[in-house]
């Protein structure tokens, strides 16, 4: 279970793609589509690629995002996520700035390159805010069932509409 | 989908005209739908609070509501009737989604 001040430890391969199958129907449930209309395609059987776009005054700001989900700690912690390059479905820096959203809020922040760890979607819904060891209010801390990686997802896609203030490069490398 | 045990037939027999609309509640930590009935003198509040009962958890204060339709925060509508909702045209789909705060940043 997620804990505050612990790293999150790999998942039984097998329990972390039944819990991410279980919780992936409810998903697209919620979101009234099925995964043909999603749009979603995976990588592997833990892995998610989600294409996000980024609102700015209500005005699309293109081409879409592409949000990487990864489910191998899942679900006693949160998905790993990451924004990454849509050719390569990876990111590098610096030269996959343009894929990364600057999202800037008391909830979320992205950073580039944070120290020991690169790309950080700053958030305790995704994997790699447990990974830095982050501080959080216990509240907060991830919780499976009660939460599932709709909550990350939500929140993602939650601030490229609210907080979303560009990209962290303006043109592809 | 969550629909207290009843199917979506059952609700929407005797929804809107009848006692008062059917809701729906999406809770955005998980997507899943919570929907039941109320009567049109029941406050926005009233149902949020079955939508919690439902959802097994309680109010944090940070939470949010959200229009299922526009994401239009609710929060200052909380007090009002449906009757009152209806008439205002107030996210008149009566589907809402339900956002707790997250830590981060």
């Amino acid at each position: 279970m997620a804990a505050k001040g612990q790293k999150p430890v790999l998942a039984n391969p097998m329990l972390a793609r039944a819990a991410f199958e279980h919780d992936l129907i409810v998903v697209l449930g919620g979101r009234r589509v099925t995964w043909g209309e999603s749009g979603w395609t995976r990588l592997d059987e833990l892995t998610l690629l989600i294409p996000l776009t980024g609102y700015r005054n209500q005005v699309a700001d293109g081409p879409a995002f592409l949000l990487k989900l990864d489910f191998r700690h899942y679900p006693e912690w949160p998905p790993g996520a990451q924004f990454v390059n849509p050719t390569t479905n990876t990111y590098t820096f610096p030269a996959d700035r343009f894929w990364l959203p600057r999202l800037e809020s008391d909830e979320i922040r992205t950073h580039e390159n944070h120290p020991n760890i690169g790309q950080l979607i700053c958030s305790s819904v995704t994997r790699e805010f447990y990974e830095i060891l982050h501080d959080v209010d216990d509240k907060y801390v991830w919780k499976h069932p009660k939460q599932t990686f709709a909550a990350t997802l939500n929140t993602i896609e939650g601030a490229l509409t609210e907080c979303y203030n560009g990209r962290f490069s303006p043109k592809p490398s | 989908m969550i629909t207290d045990n009843k199917t979506e037939t059952e609700i929407s027999g005797t929804s809107e005209n009848a006692g008062g609309p059917e809701v729906e509640f999406l809770d955005l930590n998980t997507n899943r739908d919570y929907r039941f009935q109320v009567r049109w003198s029941d406050t926005l509040h009233s149902a949020l609070d079955t939508a919690y009962t439902k959802i097994g958890e309680a109010p944090t204060g940070e939470d949010k509501l959200l229009c299922e339709k526009d994401g239009e925060s609710l929060m200052g509508y909380l007090a009002l009737t449906f009757e009152k909702l209806r008439d205002q045209h107030i996210c008149p789909g009566h589907k809402y989604k339900l956002r707790r705060k997250t830590g981060g940043a």
